[in-house]
């Protein structure tokens, strides 16, 4: 068995519980609110919004790609043992211009930033060090 | 499959604590796809194991469902009573385009120009849903307007033994309205189309 596994992973009753991961192949931070299928549309290199396949209205997370590289470039300035991902995304909006971005950019930042603030979203498992 | 000619799925109702598998999490160390230079020849490239297994150890099952129901043609080994239950379904080797390049950072690579993009046309694929206590496992089918992403990145430089790269992540994405089978904005979101 993988050592990343817990055993209840092999149960499928367990329930999902919200939680952002990052994922090294992907170098790409994820959260969603729930286990369902997804849809997922591209706002830029760095943001994708996932939504609900049965109704694409539905914003249920987001993803953030290429975040190894951000984040240690930033990781002094962050420090602790997890990250805040309001305080990711504010950052990241602001390196790609701010309030100077379109406006369909804007706004998936915002929408995704209202997402991480109302479930407190937190990073815990953080990428290592060393750099591939 | 006569409610799947339909667009209806088939509800198969899996209850109680025994609904613990370790089968299906065993995924293969690697997968044949389409060699990204001649659509008509195939090479291997690893699954990124550590990503998948993450997600299941966070519960987060969908993932696996579609690698199993969508890139590895077969229904993902949990207990159903489906009669057929890989009837339809198609893998990464079925992929009918290719696109390299994904114009975003990759760890290293800071353009994302050694991953690949394969494009799959999936009519069927397996949902995960708990109802808790129950689990449902269902078959359902692919809405016409989406398409299904496989993102590979190649090993720079080869590591030889005819292994490729690595299957880093999959998802669903919208399908472009004039070419339903290609994704959208796909001329701009690639570098290049190899196929």
């Amino acid at each position: 068995m993988h050592d990343q596994l817990t055993p209840s992973a092999c149960n499928l009753s367990t329930p999902y519980k919200p939680t952002a991961l990052y994922y090294e192949s992907a170098d790409s931070l994820e959260y969603t609110r729930q286990d369902i299928p997804a849809v997922y549309r591209r706002v830029d290199g760095i943001l994708t919004l996932v939504f609900s396949m049965r109704d694409r209205d539905d914003l249920i997370g987001f993803q953030i790609k290429g975040f190894k590289n951000f984040y240690l470039k930033d990781r002094e300035q962050f420090g602790g043992d997890f990250l805040s991902l309001v305080g990711v995304l504010e950052r990241i909006f602001t390196e790609q211009g701010g309030q100077l971005v379109d406006e369909y950019r804007r706004e998936a930042y915002d929408r995704a930033r209202k997402i991480a603030l109302e479930d407190s979203v937190e990073l815990h498992d953080l990428p290592k060090i060393a750099v591939q | 499959m006569a409610d799947e000619r339909q667009g209806k799925s088939r509800f198969e109702l899996i209850q109680g604590d025994w609904v613990s598998s370790p089968d299906w999490l065993a995924f293969p160390q690697t997968i044949h796809i389409r060699s990204p230079e001649d659509r008509g020849t195939f090479c291997r490239v690893r699954v990124s194991l550590g990503d998948i297994l993450k997600a299941a150890g966070a519960h987060r099952r969908q993932p696996a469902y579609e690698f199993w129901s969508i890139l590895n043609r077969s229904a993902p080994p949990v207990p159903h009573q489906e009669s057929d239950p890989d009837a339809g379904l198609i893998g990464i080797s079925d992929a009918h385009a290719c696109f390299q390049g994904i114009k975003r950072p990759i760890a290293a690579d800071n353009d994302g120009a050694a991953v690949l993009a394969y494009v799959l046309k999936p009519t069927f694929f397996y949902v995960y849903e708990l109802r808790s206590p129950i689990v449902l496992t269902l078959k359902e089918p692919v809405p016409n307007d989406l398409v299904f992403m496989a993102y590979v990145r190649l090993d720079e430089p080869s590591l030889g033994s005819g292994v490729r790269g690595v299957l880093t992540h999959w998802q669903f994405v919208e399908a472009d309205p004039a070419d339903l089978r290609l994704p959208v904005n796909f001329r701009n979101r690639y570098t290049k189309r190899l196929w």
